[in-house]
């Protein structure tokens, strides 16, 4: 496993966000996390990162418990993160951002020039100011910012939010392109349908609680399931 | 800011000495700000020891180059053999070093109230800077030094049937060249970068990797260097005494208020501003050169606390 997540207590001051929650992610695949807004989708995405550290429970990443770790050792170990809202500096050009983030790991390294020959259009922004992007160009620099880290693993939050179908089309196609370079993703999704559409695995939270566990095609094939779950089609 | 006051001005060229005076003035105020701003810009902290620190710079620069340097024997006497100029200029490098050290322990205080209210890091910084004006009292009293330059900086040249300092276009130059260098630094190079993201998302810069403590003790050390160079600059011009460390930091204050949070040269042109304020007032009326600094920072504040160039008010941060 690449990622294990074993029985986790998240906290935001005294509110419990997470209740013992679990997942195993294995290398090279994408797994899903589904459910709805405030479910405890990016608190679980906040407590792999130490950023919204857990009170119990352990997180293990490619064997090492990193539970305790400072964030930037847990990045530095190879966990990238696409945040929702991308979170570019924006006085800084496309090229410092994806400066700034480049390092080496035990997983293959990934220069400038490699992330962005996956986003062509990527090459002719370089220059230009990050608060000149439009969102579906933020979104390229932001999956090229965790890919200049040399990931194992990428957690992509809400990866679709705010973005036209032919962009999402282009993420979820970039998803399935790193899982074939051997890196893993967490794709964490209100939309359902967008995330199975790639995932190999899934979870589906509600108020804090996995509530079930097993393979994408389970679900996505599954309408009655779906409903039952998620509560949609 | 003991300007050369000549008689009142008659004709627009007997401004110049003032404009000059005021614009190096002003280039010794932008390099005083410098170390604060980018605190107050890069970690929304109010440094209010600068001033402490910049006098601590200039006092520990005055020991080593005076002739009781404070060092063994041997050592003394061989550091005493180098000629001023060497030791001017290696006190340059030293000075800051050591001070850097004490901006080392203020900012491993400082660091359980990131993320607090601002008030509580000015309430530390204010207390540092106490501890370090009473200490510099016990260490070297109340009594006014002199910081001795190598020759080749001193004295003045004749221009235009006017004498001029060598000392202050020397130190208007360094000034000058300081600025220059910071600026390469922040805008042009990596570190500059990782500070600038830093400042604007603290979780991101940890989640690619960046250790943030050691990103903002760099940034605070950096900081506290240009203070103590800047000490050692002006220490010439105002003399050294236990208050010039308050003496500066209202200035370095008044550029950045001025200047605007985030603007680099928002920040040199707030000082060179600041500078001719007092440059030009003095050449009309002597006694109201400093006053008017002080009038024009009650009217910045008061009317906009923001700064001419700033996204947001230094009293925001």
């Amino acid at each position: 496993m690449i990622l294990e997540v074993d029985g986790i207590d998240t906290f935001y001051g005294e509110t419990q966000a997470l209740f013992g929650a679990s997942l195993a992610i294995e290398p090279a695949r994408v797994f899903a996390l589904l459910g709805p807004n405030g479910a405890g989708k990016t608190t679980m995405l906040r407590s792999i990162l130490g950023l919204t550290r857990p009170r119990r429970g352990t997180v293990k990443f490619d064997g090492r418990d990193v539970t305790r770790s400072a964030t930037h050792e847990i990045a530095r170990d190879g966990i990238g993160w696409v945040p929702d809202d991308r979170r570019l500096c924006p006085t800084l050009t496309v090229a410092r951002n994806l400066g700034i983030a480049q390092k080496r790991t035990r997983f293959r390294y990934w220069s400038v020039k490699e992330a962005c020959a996956i986003f062509s259009p990527l090459e002719y922004l370089m220059e230009r100011e990050c608060e000149n992007l439009s969102g579906g160009e933020m979104q390229m620099v932001a999956i090229a910012r965790a890919l200049v880290g040399s990931p194992g693993l990428v957690l992509f939050d809400e990866p679709s939010q705010g973005l036209a179908p032919k962009i999402v089309g282009d993420v979820l196609a970039t998803i399935v392109r790193m899982k074939e370079e051997g890196i893993a993703s967490l794709v964490v999704e209100q939309n359902a349908e967008i995330a199975l559409s790639v995932a190999d695995q899934a979870a589906v939270i509600d108020r804090g609680r996995i509530v079930w566990a097993g393979a994408a095609t389970a679900l996505r094939d599954d309408r009655a399931l779906r409903q039952r779950l998620l509560g949609v089609q | 800011m003991k300007a050369p006051i000549p008689a009142r001005p008659k004709r627009l060229f007997d401004l110049l000495p003032h404009i000059l005076n005021g614009l190096t003035l002003g280039l010794l105020f932008a390099l005083i700000a410098l170390g604060f701003m980018l605190i107050v810009g890069l970690m929304e902290q109010i440094n209010l020891a600068h001033g402490s620190l910049f006098a601590l710079g200039a006092y520990i620069a005055m020991q080593l180059t005076g002739t009781r340097p404070p060092l063994p024997a041997e050592l003394a006497r061989a550091w005493l053999a180098l000629p001023l100029g060497w030791r001017y200029a290696a006190t340059l490098i030293i000075a800051p070093v050591l001070v850097s050290l004490v901006g080392i322990v203020i900012e491993l205080c400082m660091r359980r109230t990131y993320g607090k209210d601002p008030l509580y890091g000015l309430l530390l910084t204010f207390g540092a800077a106490m501890v370090i004006e009473e200490l510099i009292r016990l260490v070297w009293g109340t009594r006014d030094y002199v910081l001795q330059v190598p020759q080749a900086v001193s004295g003045g040249f004749l221009f235009g049937d006017l004498i001029w300092s060598t000392y202050r276009f020397y130190a208007a130059g360094i000034a000058a060249g300081i600025i220059g260098l910071v600026w390469l630094l922040i805008e042009k190079t990596s570190f500059g970068a990782t500070v600038k993201a830093g400042a604007h998302d603290s979780e991101i810069v940890r989640a690619l990797g960046i250790n943030l403590s050691r990103l903002r003790l760099l940034v605070f050390v950096f900081g506290t260097i240009l203070a103590a160079v800047a000490g050692i600059i002006v220490a010439p011009i105002w003399g050294i005494r236990p208050h010039m460390g308050v003496d500066a930091v209202i200035p370095a204050f008044l550029v950045i208020v001025l200047g605007g949070v985030g603007s680099f040269w928002g920040a040199v042109v707030a000082g060179l501003l600041v500078g001719l304020c007092v440059g030009l007032s003095g050449a009309y009326a002597s006694e109201w050169s400093l006053l008017s600094m002080y009038i024009l920072l009650v009217v910045v504040v008061t009317f906009r606390a923001r700064g001419l160039w700033g996204k947001k008010s230094v009293l925001e941060a």
